[in-house]
């Protein structure tokens, strides 16, 4: 491997410790997927999170105003008989959380420059998110494709889903191709209920039909988010000695001189990466872009980062279809 | 200069392998897998600073190193020095053997053996010792060594062909095992004393038509010499040969019965034609048969019944007609005049009384091969003839001759004739006393309770010679009722040729002068055995009839060259004199036992003074095959076969040798080997020297 690599793992190493997260080479020493999810989660945080839906439940959140056609089951009459006026009361919703996570464990996901590959580091992510929210009792489902579904498993909360979760985490990428496609029809069609998809892939292919599923999901009341693996030498492109380039997926050959090709490979690669953004931004689809080399808690972070976000916007939206629930 | 290695030059086109790779492209250095090549284009190969020449000098001294160093490793040495000891070295010793045998009249073959020895001849070399020798029954030298070697290298060639044109092919068969073996020795012969010629090749070369007739056989006992090598110069002419020979050896008779001649034609595998036609011929090619046609397929042979002309005349040869090898299609036929002979019989017998000894005699003696037999009775009291055992070689005594008759009998038995005595009655034998010159002799009847067999044989002895064969030697069939006991001791000097089982003789033989008296103590005749009525009787006696020695000279078949074994003389003949075919006249000393100069097939003809004996010398009927030999069977008879391709083989090795050697004493490759040193301390100095300023300008930089 070039010495771009090497540095670059060093520099994460580095930006790691100074962090005080768990850097995340050390962290894929782990064998266990389980242990690894297990080391990221108990050094973030415990507790629950707040329900993104209000609804009717232990904990009050806001009165509202009535308006005709609430429901007059949940009119305050006490306060009704303090201030003659109807309001409702709302409370803090504890759901259920649905995740669904979409793995993307085609062989561009094998890609390595910095010691482990983009699918270690997805898969730990996987496992990392699945554990969290089920130690928050959340059904967690998981979808591995590659240019086809490969393994499908509905959320479940229950003792021993999560094992089945890691278990099926564990198979190594072996897919020829990607096919960002199949998986997103694959979950429109068989999931009814609305949940999180959270779908984890390198997102090295043709972006364009992706608007049109992505949509079809939102429109079905999923909430999507992408995050993007990226190894660090795929969006550097640190090369310096020409040679031919192989693709891992299709075994084609190319010969490329680093040094003249780079400015048009960053190029294109960002104009990709432009394009995702922009369906994204369209669609409401929170993306993210994740870098191998950074700590795992932090994908953590920005996953409930994102979603505080999203629940307060929700929130905030006046007749917004996340509070009109009910 | 020559190279020992020279492929070891090649490597100096290494030399130029980097520069031009380096100019041409610079490859990839490997394969880097990426996750995708989505966002890549090719790059077009470009040309770096580094695929440029810089440091040309630097460059030169390297490959100059590189080149010097091939030099080395290719050997060089130089060759001019050497190229007189080789000549020397490669001195040989030839043996041309040019075959003359009688298949070499077949077409142009003469012609083709001598241009081929004089392609072997002008090859020579000056330096080569050589010599010619030509066979074909026997060896012959054409040109010796030691001549040789007295004249000029430029003659030698000349007086070798002006000998071997002086010959011309013979009749006689192909020995080609006996030649070769000559050939080696005198090859061989001398290597000891010159040390010098010993360590060249040697080297036999024969020119043949190598036709399957050859006689190689011989080569199985003789152990080749390793150092020896033959090489074949084969003649040969298109189209096959088809001839005529007698049938069968000397034993069987190639006359039938009826007196027509049996021959073989055969015709080689190689023929074209199959459709022969076989005439008699006489003196002056008179003939008044017509020819009788032969279907011989190419490859086969058939036995063709001749019926001889009605004039002995015109009975000297039969031809072949139809063949294009005339030289085998003549096979010359000696007729012997039909001998006459008496044999007198003593007695009183009628002729047709088959109860007597007489009736059997006759008819047993009549018929014999080649002679023409008149049995004669003489009563006892009649006058015998003046007797000549040439013309009367037996008579028979069937009962005791006449007083009158007695003197004669005795001077024919001294004179060299056979009596055959039968002992028909017990009593006196005065006759036989008289021929035994003793005063009396008396037999009595054997004694016998049923019968007696014979029970001792001798069977060396010329009567029962021919019955000696284990298919004719029972005589138990033969019972003998009777017989007269005469002790052998009686006669004098005797000799018992056969005994009855008691020990009785039953045949006695004694010498009386030149002639053989034989007593048979029991006669043949039904009252006596059963002799007369075996298959024994008639060679028994024809046996007797052949006691008699004629001196007849033996007219069989020769084959050309073969030896002729001669009659003895009688007392007071000078010599022999033997007309050849040709008409001319030999004549051989008295004491000549063997005449040997049958050198061309014809009829001979030899004065005897019993008349004038024919006998026919024809071609060996191995010559006639004259399909050529395949080359390995020469190779699979142990003789070690070169060629040219395996002869310039050797030169090259011994080339190779002398190069080795040669090189091993210049060892100009140490000399390369310096230069290359010295070429890579001035480079050494010079890349030194180069990478000083940049040295320089680093040590700028830092301070």
């Amino acid at each position: 491997m070039s010495t771009v690599a090497r540095n670059t793992a060093g520099g994460s190493r580095a930006s790691g410790a100074a962090s005080g997260f768990i850097d995340p080479a050390t962290l894929m020493r782990i064998k266990s997927l389980q242990m690894r999810a297990q080391a990221v989660v108990e050094g973030f945080m415990s507790g629950i999170h707040r329900s993104p839906y209000f609804g009717f439940s232990v904990e009050f959140s806001e009165y509202r105003q009535y308006s005709p056609g609430d429901d007059p089951r949940y009119l305050d009459w006490r306060l009704y008989a303090r201030s003659d006026r109807y309001y409702l009361k709302r409370f803090e919703d504890e759901t259920n959380l649905r995740c669904y996570l979409l793995v993307d464990t085609s062989r561009s996901m094998g890609y390595s420059s910095i010691g482990y590959t983009k699918s270690d580091y997805a898969r730990t992510a996987a496992a990392t998110i699945a554990y969290f929210l089920s130690t928050q009792r959340d059904a967690v489902g998981l979808l591995t494709f590659e240019d086809e579904v490969v393994g499908y498993l509905p959320p479940r909360y229950r003792p021993g889903h999560l094992r089945h979760v890691m278990a099926a985490l564990q198979r190594e990428p072996e897919g020829k191709a990607t096919n960002l496609v199949a998986p997103l029809q694959q979950i429109a069609a068989t999931v009814r209920k609305r949940g999180l998809v959270v779908m984890i892939s390198d997102l090295l292919a043709p972006v364009d039909v992706l608007a049109t599923h992505l949509g079809y999901l939102r429109s079905q009341g999923h909430e999507v988010i992408l995050l993007r693996v990226l190894d660090p030498a795929e969006v550097t492109f640190e090369f310096q000695t020409p040679a031919m380039f192989q693709d891992i997926e299709s075994q084609r050959e190319l010969y490329v001189d680093p040094l003249a090709a780079k400015a048009g490979y960053l190029e294109r690669f960002n104009a990709h990466a432009d394009a995702l953004r922009k369906i994204c931004e369209n669609q409401g689809i929170e993306l993210v872009t994740i870098r191998t080399d950074r700590a795992l808690e932090m994908v953590l972070f920005d996953l409930l980062r994102l979603r505080m976000s999203r629940s307060r916007r929700a929130a905030r939206r006046p007749g917004g279809r996340g509070g009109g629930r009910g | 200069m020559s190279f020992l290695a020279p492929l070891f030059l090649f490597g100096a086109f290494a030399v130029a392998a980097p520069v031009l790779f380096h100019l041409i492209r610079r490859s990839p250095q490997g394969k880097m897998p990426f996750s995708s090549l989505m966002f890549l284009t090719p790059s077009p190969p470009r040309l770096t600073r580094r695929s440029r020449l810089d440091h040309l000098l630097l460059l030169l001294l390297r490959a100059a190193a590189f080149c010097l160093l091939v030099l080395a490793f290719a050997r060089p040495f130089l060759r001019e020095a050497a190229a007189l000891n080789r000549e020397a070295a490669d001195r040989q010793r030839v043996v041309v053997l040019v075959d003359t045998s009688a298949s070499l009249r077949r077409g142009d073959l003469w012609a083709q053996t001598l241009a081929a020895a004089e392609a072997t001849l002008t090859k020579l070399r000056p330096q080569d010792e050589w010599a010619v020798l030509a066979f074909d029954q026997g060896t012959r030298p054409v040109v010796g060594f030691a001549e040789l070697a007295a004249l000029d290298p430029g003659q030698r060639p000349a007086l070798a062909m002006s000998r071997l044109k002086e010959l011309t092919p013979t009749w006689q068969s192909t020995e080609l095992a006996e030649a070769l073996i000559e050939a080696v020795g005198v090859v061989n012969e001398g290597a000891d004393k010159t040390e010098q010629t010993a360590r060249g090749a040697r080297r036999v070369v024969l020119i043949s038509d190598l036709q399957q007739g050859s006689r190689i056989e011989a080569l199985t006992d003789f152990e080749w010499p390793r150092d020896v090598e033959l090489e074949l110069r084969t003649v040969a002419i298109q189209g096959g040969n088809a001839s005529v020979s007698l049938l069968g050896g000397d034993d069987s008779p190639s006359t039938s019965e009826r007196g027509d001649l049996r021959v073989r034609v055969t015709n080689e595998a190689d023929s074209t034609g199959e459709n022969f036609q076989l005439r008699w011929r006489g003196d002056a090619d008179a003939t008044d048969a017509s020819p009788i046609a032969v279907y011989v397929p190419p490859g086969e042979s058939r036995v063709v019944r001749l019926p001889k002309p009605n004039d002995p005349a015109n009975q000297r040869r039969v031809e072949l007609l139809g063949d294009a090898q005339p030289f085998d299609n003549t096979l010359f036929v000696a007729t012997r005049p039909v001998d006459e002979v008496e044999v007198f019989y003593v007695g009183a017998e009628r002729t047709d009384d088959a109860t007597q000894l007489r009736y059997y005699a006759e008819r047993a003696l009549a018929e014999a091969p080649g002679r023409s037999v008149s049995v004669k009775t003489i009563a006892p009291d009649g006058a015998l003839p003046e007797l000549q055992p040439r013309k009367t070689p037996l008579v028979v005594l069937g009962t005791e001759a006449g007083e009158s008759q007695r003197a004669g009998l005795r001077a024919y038995l001294e004179s060299g004739g056979t009596v055959l005595s039968v002992l028909t009655a017990a009593g006196a034998h005065e006759t036989l006393a008289m021929l035994c010159g003793l005063p009396a002799i008396e037999s009595t009847e054997g004694v016998l309770s049923d019968y007696a067999m014979l029970g001792q044989i001798d069977w060396r002895h010329p009567l029962f010679a021919p019955l000696a064969g284990a298919q004719y030697n029972d005589f138990t069939k033969i019972r003998f009722w009777k017989y007269r006991r005469l002790a052998a001791d009686l006669l004098g000097e005797a000799r018992v040729v056969a005994a009855f089982e008691n020990g009785d003789p039953a045949v006695i033989e004694k010498l009386v002068g030149k002639g053989r008296l034989v007593v048979l103590t029991a006669g043949w005749q039904p009252g006596d055995s059963q002799l007369s009525r075996s298959s024994k009787f008639v060679p028994l006696m024809q046996s007797m009839l052949a006691l008699y020695d004629p001196g007849l000279f033996e007219a069989r078949s020769y084959v050309v060259g073969e030896r002729v074994r001669l009659p003895a003389q009688p007392a007071g003949a000078t010599e022999f004199n033997i007309q050849q075919p040709d008409g001319s006249p030999i004549t051989l000393p008295a004491d000549a036992e063997t005449f040997a100069d049958t050198a061309e097939p014809g009829v001979y003809a030899l004065d005897l003074p019993a008349g004038r004996q024919d006998f026919a010398v024809n071609l060996d009927p191995r010559e006639s095959r004259t399909s050529p030999l395949p080359v390995e069977t020469l190779e699979q008879w142990g003789a070690r076969l070169t060629n040219e391709e395996r002869r310039a083989q050797q030169a090259e090795q011994s080339r190779q040798l002398r190069d080795v050697e040669l090189e091993g004493r210049q060892k100009l490759w140490q000399w390369l080997v310096v230069a290359v040193l010295a070429v890579l301390i001035a480079e050494t100095w010079l890349a030194g020297r180069l990478s000083r300023p940049s040295l320089n300008q680093a040590e700028g930089l830092a301070s």
